[in-house]
């Protein structure tokens, strides 16, 4: 006897995703077009979605006025493109896709992705196409999905890297890169137990052919650990405007768990294939810490989140107690600069966002729950929009529309 | 007042009353019950889709409303009503299609953890764990991952016991109705003993996390 698992809210998605269907042929869906998309988590847990058009100034309640979203989610993988939201549900393996209508979070379309139920990363490969990728323990598989998410049709397979071997019996993609018809993968093996928990002392990255994906050739550097982290929590790596990559390797105990190692930034050049041998910073050295999340904030300027080994204890306190500093990089000169903001909680958060030269940051600080606004000309901060205390988290903070002036 | 196919609509279409959102809310959140079909070795595709348009329609509160009621004298709206059957059924053969692979590939039955229940709470032993508790001092010896979910609410203490030199404990106080997880969590320095309510698992590394959605099947 075969048997099906899911969960009855799952069926109940459908079941709204059906009704979207009809409403979608019975009445024109009109909304005001936004800007900017916050996706917070309330004391409660509960979780909203709020659209706004201004951060920098008022005041959000997200509990009062926010979408609802469900079901309950563990990630933070709720991707936006274009003013819709793609999420995998883990217990079918359907990646749907929302919109928020009249202020109601809803199911518009959906795509079977079979065998996948987690992804570590995601990569818009084309406007309208992304890349998914995740190792399965239970299967054995690292795949792949490319999704149309126009047509919603879908893709899948297994990528040719190489698998994990013991004692290693698990792995991360923590990065995807398209350059031309080439593919990068940045990854790294993991030893996981029911009591313990550790990752290889190496990053990986492979190149493939584009969109054939073949291998071409695997590079290592045992400097650092975790290229890329779960870019579905916090970026780690960015293209510049000049062509050239750059990537964070994560060795602290929020990912990697491999402290002893530094947290390390790496570049690969916009006409090279190879790790960039002139360019590799050694970020626990300059900040005496672990960092992780990475952005580019445009003019050869890079920002992290660092953690303070001084205010928490481990895993077990790392993400409710503020903690997080922020610090501007200088890629050029290599030189970095704390910035004056109060101490942010959560280990991972979509936080910082660039529009028109200014850096918005999300804290969420013990003074309050912020949207900070960094002005790198004038190196300034100024307090912007204001989000209710009683949320617990801002999980992201994005623009909705890429296309944004 | 139930949610009824009525509700959702109006739901759908932005006109629901703050109470009446929080209610759709709740509805489509709160009622996470793990479903189960039974399938005939020769996969038959017309009775998984029967099944799983029965289970649908049976998430549906007002089962018995099922058919669309037209309002009296208007053939525009029984024609669309109609349409709009035809949409729903349509739409969950053509996602059922697709889904024969989903269904295949998901037919491992999930290992069944060891459960220890008492009056206070109940746990749940993750594959590899192993625990003792003493329910009278609320004292639980373990080693590996346990999932928690109390009856009422209860203060309980935790003793890691995966050996070695350093004895790591742990207590927190636990709210009825909510579930939480304690694991061990080490690396070759540390050996750190972690409690954390189950809706804040997203602060743990992603590959930790992962092995406890597999452990309990969350």
């Amino acid at each position: 006897m075969n048997r099906a698992h899911g969960n009855l809210t799952t069926l109940k998605i459908f079941v709204l995703l059906s009704f979207t269907f009809l409403f979608s042929c019975s009445e024109k869906q009109t909304s005001v077009r936004q800007k900017y998309s916050i996706y917070t988590m309330a004391d409660d847990s509960r979780e909203y979605i709020n659209q706004v058009d201004d951060l920098s100034s008022g005041e959000l309640d997200p509990v009062k006025s926010g979408a609802r979203t469900y079901p309950k989610q563990i990630w933070y993988d709720l991707i936006v493109k274009d003013g819709f939201y793609y999420r995998l549900e883990r217990k079918t393996n359907f990646f749907l896709k929302y919109a928020v209508i009249k202020n109601k979070y809803t199911p518009v379309d959906s795509v079977a992705l079979p065998g996948m139920s987690y992804f570590d990363n995601y990569n818009w490969v084309h406007s309208d196409t992304v890349f998914l990728a995740s190792y399965d323990r239970k299967t054995s598989r690292l795949s792949y999905a490319r999704i149309n998410v126009e047509t919603m049709k879908a893709e899948t397979g297994n990528l040719p890297v190489s698998l994990p071997k013991s004692p290693f019996n698990s792995m991360s993609i923590g990065f995807s890169m398209l350059k031309k018809n080439k593919l990068f993968l940045g990854y790294t093996y993991h030893e996981i137990s029911p009591t313990h928990f550790k990752t290889t002392d190496t990053v990986y990255f492979d190149r493939l052919t584009y969109p054939g994906l073949k291998p071409i050739k695997t590079i290592k550097d045992s400097r650092s650990t975790y290229p890329g982290g779960a870019n579905t929590a916090q970026p780690n790596t960015f293209t510049d405007q000049k062509g050239d990559f750059y990537l964070l390797a994560c060795p602290g105990i929020a990912l990697g768990n491999n402290p002893d190692q530094p947290t390390s930034l790496y570049r690969i050049k916009k006409n090279d294939d190879e790790l960039d041998s002139t360019f590799y910073w050694n970020i626990s050295e300059s900040i005496k810490n672990h960092a992780y999340g990475l952005w580019d904030i445009g003019n050869g300027k890079a920002m992290i989140r660092s953690e303070r080994k001084d205010l928490f204890t481990g895993v077990e306190d790392h993400y409710k107690v503020p903690h997080i500093e922020f610090y501007l990089l200088d890629l050029n000169k290599k030189t970095i600069k704390k910035l004056d903001l109060p101490l942010d909680k959560g280990t991972s958060r979509q936080c910082v966002l660039v529009e028109n030269r200014l850096v918005y940051l999300s804290i969420n600080s013990e003074s309050g729950n912020y949207i900070w606004i960094y002005n790198p000309k004038e190196d300034t901060l100024t307090k912007g929009l204001k989000i209710k205390d009683d949320i617990d988290y801002i999980l992201r903070i994005e623009k909705l529309h890429e296309d944004l002036p | 007042m139930r949610v009824s196919k009525e509700l959702i609509e109006k739901y759908q279409s932005g006109k629901t009353s703050p109470e009446e959102s929080a209610m759709v809310e709740n509805w489509l959140l709160d009622d996470d019950t793990d479903f189960d079909i039974s399938l005939p070795d020769d996969l038959n595709k017309k009775k998984v889709e029967a099944e799983m348009w029965q289970d649908i329609s049976s998430a549906l509160p007002s089962a018995e409303n099922r058919i669309f009621k037209f309002r009296k004298g208007s053939v525009y709206i029984s024609a669309a009503a109609s349409a709009a059957i035809l949409l729903i059924i349509s739409f969950f053969l053509l996602k059922h299609k697709t889904q024969d692979t989903v269904l295949r590939l998901a037919s491992k039955p999930a290992p069944v953890n060891k459960e220890i229940h008492s009056v206070d709470y109940t746990i749940s032993l993750a594959p590899e764990s192993n625990a003792s508790i003493n329910s009278e001092s609320g004292l639980i010896d373990f080693c590996g991952a346990i999932l928690i979910s109390p009856k009422k609410d209860v203060l309980l203490s935790f003793n890691d016991v995966c050996g070695e030199n350093k004895n790591n404990t742990g207590k927190m106080n636990f709210k009825k109705g909510e579930t939480y997880i304690a694991l061990n969590y080490r690396n070759n320095k540390d050996n750190e003993l972690i409690v954390m309510d189950e809706k804040l698992l997203m602060g743990l590394p992603p590959i930790v996390k992962r092995q406890i959605m597999d452990q309990f099947n969350i």
